[in-house]
């Protein structure tokens, strides 16, 4: 007996078209505020569409040293990313429940990495290599931060279902916006060295010596390289949809808003933060390799505050 | 009880299998190399079956018999007690054996002659010592069989005795047990002069006075298990047992010893907070210490070596989590804390044979194992790289695997801790230990991909590794089998984990006294289906996206800069790899890296460049050489006591006599 309900039906297209169709144009956004601020007019919008239209079309091109890894990563990678689109909370229009098990969540996006570090590997290039190791060593540094800060968040609301944690009418953190405010903080530092962006990683650089996810996929190419593109367009939305989220959740009005004004403001917030990382890499320039550690140590710091926080709210 | 017919079917099945591998020790010691691999391992596999089937009639009743009276101890006769939390061990035995079994006939007829007869005996033994001290009611019989097993694996150790490193690692492995079996009998010594029982079960460790005896078995589980500072060992003996029994060796030694530790502080409800905080903080360190240097390590088995000592630590912290709930009178998260526990045992027994198996593989083909000379082996080991990396996906506790549902439950552990009503530093040592488990996660993430990515992808770094062969006939042998089937055993267990728990659920109950333990909700992560609907979804992209254009997938050199093809040894090594990491922990590590640059114009021009990094295990050389210089020089001084005249020892005797007169008359 199932109840169809268009409403719900209604919301579940939107959410499919949302997560479908958005990661490509935050990524326009993030060019073309970029190549505002250097003075260019930059290319359309929506030119990652196009771009990955025509990478489809495409003939390939793939290393004869390759093995199953390397074909089957970018696929596996989608599809991982898509079911965490469904499972993480990176939007406040969720129309249905999944229970986003906060480890689980962390865990599907450790397996991506997974993948995409055995398919630098896989082709035997010195600079697959390099980036795959510099990856493991971001994503070392990194994965404390983000899991301490979730953690902190699921701790106060007793839970780590994120779903329950970050819907708007859980009562435990409805007055906690230090939390919210400096979990998203911390998660949105964190974000920018695990999608690859500036003061980690310079995304348009050719310079192969010092990139980190472009080196990895250096080996792809047509359909191969637009799934490995639409992956990584996917994983922004997710990572900046999460600390989004956090930062929506420390403003008290949202907690009364209704749900279209929380699932526009969602969207709206997911694209401000793109145009927030543009911002920060046209002022900011790349740190030397050695000087991360001390990056991450903000995104560290911040979600240590976090856990302080969540333990000062339980004290019993 | 004797009379009951399940209670007869179950031990008749252990005791035949013990007669069985019985036989297979006194055929091989008769026959010696004559008699047929194929047939010894029937054998093997005959006994590791009955062992199943005995464990799966017993699973959800314990039973206790005694068919081995006869083999009487002077304290206490053999007697033999199956309860729920010994079968998902002996299942795991049987599991293991039944592989190694499989895996034999390969290796042993590869062996030269004088070598087979030697790994069959020891095997055997090995075999029966691990099943007896898993069945053992008793102390006495529980050290007897230890004992068997220790040494029969030190023998295994050593198998290969004729090369400098399988002597010092026998060596190492021996000090280890024997420093572990003194503090086991100093426990059950104190135990029985506190209850005066020699049972396991009637040994209760909540009281005062069973502190001392508490904490003498948690430093002999460390020292057997493999925990930090007593790890040293670990990476020395592991690589070095044969092929097909380093998968038993692997999975159970350090198994065994978290066994013990559960059936007695956790079913014995040991209620000492020390014991927790001691537990919980060894496991810290043991977990982030052995992750690191297993990222580090160079050569495959030490690699899984040492990983084994990070996956120890946390079974630890979750067992000293266990204790502690259980001080507090915290029941959900002693549940949580000791299902953890036992399913990470289990699974961490059964992945780490599976990956041993590989590497076992790996080294049958390549006759090495050190990362630098294998690479490109996906091309000719198909189904060992798919084995090994279904184990590596499962280490990681990447889901859907079978260890993602442990890994979860021990985060869970600490987190349901984080608000729980405990002390508020143990709330923040929770939620740090949530922090700290994500950083070994991603460590052992980075080092796993590091163990696939230069062994199987990438291009050939040796001739050997080039021409390697997986299988010794056309199709897959023995070996390949044995991988295969516990890679399925551990995909298994992981698209349907609330079976599995179902299953563990007696032996929880039995940890935890807590009768309304359900299995099933434990782990509330559908994976099964998680992992359907990620199939369904790969092999759609497969299909729509990837395969349409098929036709025009062109086959060309890896990217090359237009240099021309590179040569492999321009490819990332398993050190380049690793060393980012390396650096950020110098100082743990002791990595130094010296690089030495020479010709005319040396900055632009240079004619060799020579650089060389350098680690110094710090354990070692800081903390374990001293002691040992201590012992050198302490026996150096004390072999002038024995000077060789019989009038000194004459005096020597009448000297200890009269010490022990005058104590005798005084005490």
């Amino acid at each position: 007996m199932i109840a169809i309900n268009t409403e719900a039906i209604l919301e579940t297209i939107a959410f499919v078209a949302t997560f479908l169709l958005l990661p490509p144009l935050l990524v326009g956004i993030i060019r073309k505020t970029k190549a505002r601020f250097q003075n260019r007019i930059g290319a359309p919008l929506l030119q990652p569409y196009f771009d990955l239209l025509k990478l489809l079309s495409k003939g390939e091109t793939i290393s004869k040293h390759t093995s199953w890894i390397f074909r089957s990563t970018a696929a596996i990678n989608v599809s991982l990313l898509i079911i965490l689109a469904f499972l993480a909370p990176w939007t406040s229009l969720r129309p249905f429940n999944l229970g986003a098990d906060l480890f689980l969540v962390i865990y599907l996006l450790a397996l991506t990495r997974f993948f995409t570090v055995l398919s630098a590997l896989d082709a035997g290039s010195a600079f697959g290599g390099f980036g795959a190791s510099r990856e493991v060593t971001l994503a070392l540094l990194v994965e404390p931060a983000v899991i301490l800060c979730l953690a902190a968040i699921g701790s106060v609301s007793q839970t780590s279902d994120l779903g329950i944690a970050f819907s708007f009418d859980n009562v435990a953190l409805i007055n906690q916006p230090g939390l919210w405010f400096i979990a998203g903080c911390g998660l949105f530092l964190a974000s920018l060295v695990e999608l690859s962006r500036m003061p980690a990683d310079d995304p348009t650089t050719h310079l192969e010596l010092t990139m980190v996810h472009e080196a990895m996929i250096l080996e792809n190419s047509a359909a191969n390289l637009a799934l490995v593109e639409y992956a990584h367009f996917l994983k922004i939305l997710i990572l900046l949809g999460i600390s989004s989220q956090c930062l929506l959740h420390a403003i008290p009005f949202f907690w009364h808003a209704s749900q279209l004004v929380l699932a526009l403001s969602s969207v709206l917030s997911i694209m401000i933060l793109a145009a927030s990382i543009a911002v920060i890499e046209s002022v900011a320039v790349k740190l030397r390799w050695t000087k991360l550690p001390e990056f991450i140590a903000y995104s560290v710091a911040m979600s240590i505050f976090c856990v302080f926080i969540a333990l000062s709210k339980n004290l019993n | 009880m004797i009379n009951d017919p399940t209670t007869l079917s179950a031990a008749n099945l252990f005791t035949s299998a013990s007669a069985v591998w019985l036989a297979g020790l006194a055929i091989t010691a008769v026959g010696g190399e004559r008699v047929r691999s194929n047939f010894l391992a029937f054998l093997m596999l005959a006994g590791a079956l009955l062992t199943l089937g005995g464990a799966a009639i017993s699973w959800n009743q314990s039973i206790e018999y005694n068919q081995l009276q006869f083999i009487s101890f002077g304290l206490a006769p053999a007697d033999s007690l199956v309860d729920s939390l010994s079968v998902p061990f002996l299942g795991l035995l049987g599991l293991l054996a039944s592989a190694a079994a499989m895996a034999s006939p390969c290796h042993v007829d590869a062996l030269s002659q004088g070598k087979k007869g030697y790994y069959w005996k020891l095997t055997f033994i090995f075999l029966i010592g691990l099943q007896q001290v898993l069945l053992a009611s008793n102390g006495i019989a529980f050290l007897v069989f230890w004992e068997i097993m220790s040494l029969s694996s030190a023998g295994l150790v050593a198998a290969d005795h004729i090369r400098h490193r399988a002597q010092r690692a026998a060596f190492a492995y021996l000090t280890a047990t024997r420093i572990s079996t003194a503090f086991i009998t100093a426990a059950f010594l104190w135990m029985h002069q506190n209850t005066g029982s020699w049972s396991l079960s009637a040994w209760h460790f909540g009281t005062e006075q069973s502190l001392v005896a508490a904490f003498f078995l948690l430093i002999a589980v460390c020292t057997k298990a493999g925990v930090w500072p007593m790890h040293v060992w670990l990476p020395l003996a592991y690589p070095e047992p044969p092929g097909p029994t380093s998968a038993i060796f692997a999975g159970l030694v350090g198994n065994i010893s978290i066994y013990l530790l559960m059936r007695l502080l956790l079913a014995g409800e040991c209620s000492h907070i020390a014991i927790a905080y001691a537990a919980i903080a060894l496991g810290t360190i043991s977990s982030l210490w052995g992750v690191l240097f297993a990222l580090m390590e160079r050569d495959l088995k030490k690699l899984l070596a040492y990983s084994t000592v990070e996956n120890m630590g946390i079974i630890l912290t979750a067992i000293g989590v266990a204790v502690l709930a259980h001080c507090h009178g915290l029941t959900t998260i002693a549940t949580l804390a000791s299902a953890a526990a036992l399913f990470h045992t289990l699974n961490h027994g059964l992945v780490k044979a599976l990956l041993f198996l590989g590497a076992a593989s790996v080294e049958r083909a390549v006759h090495t194992r050190e990362l630098s000379a294998l690479g490109g082996l996906a091309k000719n080991m198909p189904w060992t790289m798919l084995c090994f990396f279904i184990g590596s996906l499962s280490i990681c506790a990447m889901p859907p695997m079978n260890c993602f549902a442990s890994k979860w439950l021990v985060y869970q552990t600490f987190f349901q801790l984080s608000f729980a009503n405990a002390p508020i530093l143990e709330r923040a040592m929770s939620l740090a230990m949530v922090g700290i488990l994500a950083f070994v996660g991603a460590l052992s993430l980075a080092c796993f991909t590091k163990a696939v990515g230069i062994a199987f992808l990438g291009r050939p770094r040796s001739n050997a590794a080039a021409k390697a062969k997986e299988s010794t006939t056309n199709g897959p042998d023995g070996l390949i089998i044995a991988q295969l089937m516990l890679a399925i055993a551990c995909v298994m267990i992981g698209t349907s984990v609330p079976i599995a728990l179902d299953g563990l659920a007696p032996a929880i109950r039995h940890l935890t006294h807590d009768q309304f333990v359900i299995g099933s909700t434990l782990f509330p992560i559908p994976q099964g289906q998680l992992a359907l609907v990620g199939g369904i979804l790969v092999s759609s992209i497969y299909l729509f996206v990837l395969g349409r254009r098929s036709g025009e997938v062109r086959s060309y050199i890896t990217w090359d800069c237009g240099f021309g093809p590179l040569s492999t040894r321009a490819e990332e090594t398993g050190s380049s790899f690793s060393h980012p990491i390396g650096r950020i922990f110098s100082q743990i590590l002791q990595l130094k890296v010296t690089t030495e640059i020479s010709g005319k114009d040396r900055r632009h021009f240079p004619e060799s460049v020579r650089v060389e990094t350098f680690m110094t295990p710090i354990l070692e050389t800081k903390l374990y050489r001293p002691v040992m210089g201590l012992f050198d020089w302490l026996s150096s001084s004390l072999v002038r006591l024995q000077t060789g005249s019989i009038h000194i020892h004459l005096l020597y005797v009448f000297l200890t006599m009269l010490l022990l007169v005058f104590l005798g008359t005084n005490i």
